[in-house]
């Protein structure tokens, strides 16, 4: 079932993307403040995520465990996601057209949940069940933050190259 | 009335007409143990009579056996292992063949567990593994061979066999002694062990020392009622009723009887400071998890037993079994806790075993040394004390397992003499060595030897001492020596003796030289000890003086009532008043020297050895002939007891007297040796005395140097062969330029066995403290050091971190470790992060909400 979510989630991004683009570069949208930090923050938060996407999918997607490297890897990139997205929410409140919103919305969202059940599971407030159901909320935000992340960053460089 | 009656005279027609083995019906609901009042059988299946002087003692296949399935039960756990038809299962705790003189500590097992031998592999016959290792079984296995004859010194017609002993788990009864379950296995009374260890009766004789053709029904022998006894019980009249019945006392097995065979703990652990399992400190007992019905094949509790048994219901004793509520195999028995596991991710248990965090030993920067019953002998006590320091085991070393998991095992390195034959290594038996090893091993019996031999001098000398290396030597009750807690300075190696906590030279014995006592003696100090005993000196011109007008007097016994004097010097008291002058000095010193030997000023109590002398002085001749007669060898071929002094050497004659010859070589120091091909050798060879020095207070027994020199015997008494020792983790042998190497090989590597027990709880579970219990560049369950424990003391000592026994890659969980210090700010960053986009999807939402007010707004 999470594969095939995964699967509909990168294809949905994807689409997002496309549809996304126009709006993006559509007239009336409030104009980026900091637009340098902007870029270098949507690049470290766009590579960072495509790098827990590949070391968390490509476990789920090839039935093997988020273990050992890749583990260490997922879990340092994972704090870079958070803050170069939590500092791009800042910058970005009010700069985005409605789509782009949405889209850059559902990322917010989606990296909220997975920031969240990572430093919850971290804590020792649920035993095996909690724990159990931390990864799984953990896999289903990053699939939201995976659709809104695409469709974000695949608006953005559409606009830019039309 | 009459009813009643009639219902009894049913009953018992019943019982008695009930067919044999009815126990083995299906239960009936009833959850007591019946009373066994029963008759008890003999191995011919007569009954016992107790009051027979010939009654031969009781058979549990006989007795237990009527009613219960013997053969359903000797084919349990167990019993099975040398069947050869029973999966083997998780390893287990292999049997271990010890041997203290040769070094050998050999895991044996006829399962076939990884790094175990098979005993038939290495020589040892179903009688040997019975007589070796029946002290910890509970009877049948090997102990009830098929086949008897197939082995020539095998004395199972003399011994009995040694049947399943039912009483050794199920009695209930305080009489039940293991130790005397042991005695019996030592002298061979096979078929008499569960009478005697059962206290129904008094078992004596040895079957050891009996000739091979007697058997039970020969009865006593009438020709030595001294040492050959043969094998014989009395009944204990008050366990029998007047019936000939008794009331055994059965129960389901006590922990205590499982203990029996089953305790571990660590070294040198004091007993009130070991604690008990959570789940014995519960008031569970060890059946309630280890079950069985009457099969006996009695659950393990690994969790893979059910699937390996296909019996689901296994499952549910494992620890899975009880603690996870899991309706579906039975879990959440007995109100078990269900573990909370809080902030610990799921990964662990796919990758742990619930052993690794809960049982055992907490791991350190080393594993911690235990004690095994069956290994390490424990649990039997007597007049004599077993050497329980081999083999040397540890706890715990992470291993992963055949499932895939994590768990805490024991390990022990095996050691043993091995011939090697197209590069394999075969282990040899201790008795196959023993000749070898004599002289070369045996470094410490040979000095105990020495010493044993000088205390039969008497004991108002003291104690005899060997000091070297700054260490004193004491001789214990196995006649090897032990080496004393208080030091003394480094010098010559040297015999001497000890009383009063002084030490002097064993040539002061002789008086050999003036002023040679350790401490300033002087007859002022012996007046002083006299003095200070209560005993008034009398004044007199000198000391000596007054020293000899002491003793002149009549009431010697009143003055010193714990003397013990010498035969002649009671020769000279029955004729005291007709002594001269000479004798009565010579009495007066044999009193003095007696009441305080370590005291007395030799050259004015006993005259000066003196080697120059033509006669030596009667006295001194009469002591030197005494112990160079306790020091002779048993074996002539090894020598004759000498003593070197000077340019002389002094020996004894066969007929009693003492021959002094000239030696080539000047010796400055009394030396006392052995005279072999007319040559003079130390007593104890210099490289023995290196080795007891060298190993004193280390759990090692000998040396790289004895290495070597038992390999060059073993070659010597076997020229076509090839020999190595195996120990520490490697192989030694000798190489082709006569010097010691060392190799790796598979034989030598470690073998491991995993443990469950005792498990703690949660609070003192691994990892319940924090996460960098396990996940530090520290931690000991991972880079902790497994260094191979054995008997050659050496530096070539084979070591393992737990990340190599546990299969995993040490340089990743380091790194992964160091993750670990920066966790409490990774966790604040992130909290941080979350509380940002928190708060700017609120600022949106808020924002999202105040449009839809304006657009209402609007609208309206």
């Amino acid at each position: 079932m999470f594969k095939i979510l995964t699967v509909l989630s990168l294809v949905v991004g994807a689409l997002s993307a496309k549809c996304g683009g126009g709006s993006c570069s559509s007239a009336g949208k409030t104009p980026v403040r900091f637009p340098a930090l902007d870029k270098l923050l949507t690049l470290a938060m766009a590579l960072s995520l495509a790098v827990l996407a590949l070391t968390g999918f490509y476990a789920v997607l090839l039935g093997h465990e988020l273990t050992g490297y890749l583990l260490v890897c997922h879990t340092g990139t994972g704090g870079a996601f958070a803050g170069s997205l939590a500092l791009l929410a800042v910058l970005r409140a009010e700069a985005e057209s409605c789509v782009c919103k949405c889209l850059f919305w559902t990322l917010l969202i989606g990296g909220l949940g997975v920031v969240l059940t990572a430093v919850v599971m971290m804590q020792p407030w649920f035993g095996t069940h909690g724990q159990e159901v931390l990864v799984e909320l953990h896999r289903y935000s990053s699939l939201l933050a995976v659709v809104g992340g695409i469709g974000c960053c695949g608006s953005l460089l559409r606009a830019k190259s039309s | 009335m009459r009813a009643s009656i009639v219902l009894l005279t049913i009953g018992a027609a019943g019982l008695l007409a009930a067919p044999r083995g009815f126990a083995d019906e299906p239960w009936d609901g009833g959850r007591t143990v019946p009373v066994h009042r029963i008759p008890l059988n003999d191995p011919d299946g007569e009954g016992i009579v107790p009051s027979m002087s010939s009654a031969k003692p009781l058979s549990t296949s006989k007795t237990c056996g009527m009613c219960h399935d013997y053969g359903k039960v000797s084919a349990g756990w167990h019993f099975n292992s040398s069947s050869g038809k029973v999966p083997a299962g998780r390893p287990g705790e292999p049997w271990v063949l010890v041997d203290g003189l040769t070094g050998t500590q050999l895991p044996l097992s006829y399962r076939g567990w990884a790094g175990t031998w098979n005993p038939a592999a290495v020589g040892l016959t179903p009688w040997d593994f019975t007589k070796t290792f029946g002290r910890h079984m509970p009877g049948g296995d090997t102990g009830e061979p098929a086949e008897i004859f197939g082995d020539a010194h095998a004395r199972w017609g003399v011994s009995g066999k040694l049947e399943v002993n039912c009483l050794a788990c199920h009695s209930g009864s305080h009489a039940q002694d293991h130790s005397e379950w042991a005695r019996q296995i030592g002298r061979e009374n096979f078929a008499w062990a569960a009478t005697a260890a059962s206290g129904l009766g008094e078992v004596g004789g040895m079957a050891s020392r009996v000739k091979p053709t007697w058997t039970m029904n020969d009865g006593p022998n009438p020709d030595d009622k001294e040492f050959a006894v043969p094998p014989y019980v009395k009944y204990a009249m008050t366990q029998f009723d007047s019936k000939n019945r008794s009331v055994l006392q059965i129960r389901k097995p006590a922990d205590e009887n499982c203990l029996n065979c089953h305790s571990t703990s660590p070294m040198h652990a004091e007993k009130e400071s070991v604690d008990k399992d959570v789940h014995s400190r519960a008031g569970f007992q060890c059946v309630d998890c280890h079950r069985n019905g009457l099969n006996h094949a009695i659950v393990r509790g690994y969790e893979s037993e059910a699937a390996e048994r296909k019996e689901a219901s296994v499952g549910d004793y494992s620890c899975r079994g009880c603690h996870i509520e899991d309706p579906a195999k039975g879990g959440g028995r007995l109100g078990a806790p269900h573990p909370k596991h809080g902030g610990l991710p799921p990964v662990h248990f796919e990758k742990l075993s619930c052993t690794a965090c809960h049982s055992g030993q907490m791991p350190g920067a080393m594993p911690t040394d235990v004690r095994a019953s069956r290994a390490n002998r424990l649990g039997i006590h007597g007049r004599a004390l077993w050497f329980t320091d081999a083999p040397f085991i540890q706890e715990p070393v992470f291993v992963k397992g055949s499932d895939g998991k994590i768990a805490p095992n024991r390990v022990m390195w095996p050691a043993f003499w091995a011939r090697r034959a197209a590069g394999k290594l075969t282990p040899m038996r201790p008795d196959e060595l023993a000749k070898c090893a004599k002289g070369i091993l045996d470094a410490g019996q040979q000095i105990g030897s020495v010493l044993k031999a000088i205390a039969q001098l008497g004991d108002e000398l003291g104690e005899p001492v060997f000091i070297a290396g700054g260490k004193v030597f004491h001789v214990n009750t196995d006649g090897d020596v032990e080496v004393a807690a208080t030091p003394v300075p480094a010098n010559a190696p040297m015999w001497a003796l000890e009383k009063e906590g002084k030490i002097g030279p064993l040539v002061h014995y002789f008086g050999f030289l003036v002023g040679e006592f350790v401490g300033p003696f002087t007859t002022r100090d012996l007046i002083a000890a006299i003095t200070a005993d209560g005993i008034e000196v009398p004044k007199a011109t000198s000391e000596i003086e007054s020293l000899n007008n002491l003793l002149s007097g009549s009431s010697l016994r009143s003055k010193f009532p714990r003397i013990s004097l010498s035969k002649e010097t009671e020769d000279f008291l029955k004729r005291e008043l007709t002594l001269n002058s000479e004798e009565r000095k010579q009495l007066n010193r044999l009193i003095l020297e007696a009441a305080y030997p370590l005291k007395c000023p030799k050259k004015s109590l006993v005259q000066d050895f003196d080697d120059a002398a033509g006669q030596l002085d009667p006295a001194v001749e009469s002591r030197l002939l005494d112990l160079l007669q306790a020091l002779a060898p048993d074996d002539p071929a090894v020598g004759t007891a000498a003593l070197a002094r000077g340019k002389k050497i002094y020996t004894r004659s066969d007929d009693g007297s003492l021959t002094t010859s000239d030696s080539s070589e000047n010796r400055a120091a009394a030396i006392w040796g052995r005279m072999v091909n007319e040559k003079f050798q130390p007593i104890v060879p210099d490289f023995a005395v290196r080795a007891v020095v060298e190993t004193a207070g280390t759990e090692q027994t000998f040396t790289e140097e004895q290495l070597a020199l038992m390999l060059q015997a073993l070659a010597a008494a076997d020229k076509s062969g090839e020999f190595a020792y195996v120990g520490r983790g490697y192989v030694f042998a000798l190489g082709r330029d006569g010097k010691l190497a060392a190799s790796r090989d598979p034989a030598a590597e470690p073998v491991f066995w995993p443990l469950a027990h005792n498990v703690r709880s949660a609070v003192a579970s691994l990892g319940a403290k924090a996460c960098t219990e396990c996940h530090s560049a520290e931690a000991a369950m991972l880079f902790g050091r497994v260094i191979a424990g054995g008997p050659l003391k050496t530096k070539t000592v084979a070591v393992k971190t737990m990340v190599e026994t546990a299969k995993l890659d040490g340089s990743y969980h380091k790194l992964f470790g160091l993750t670990f210090t920066m966790r409490p700010l990774f966790k604040m960053a992130l909290w941080g992060c979350g509380g940002l986009m928190a708060a700017m999807l609120g600022v949106g939402a808020l924002g999202g909400l105040q449009r839809l007010a304006r657009y209402l707004g609007r609208k309206d």
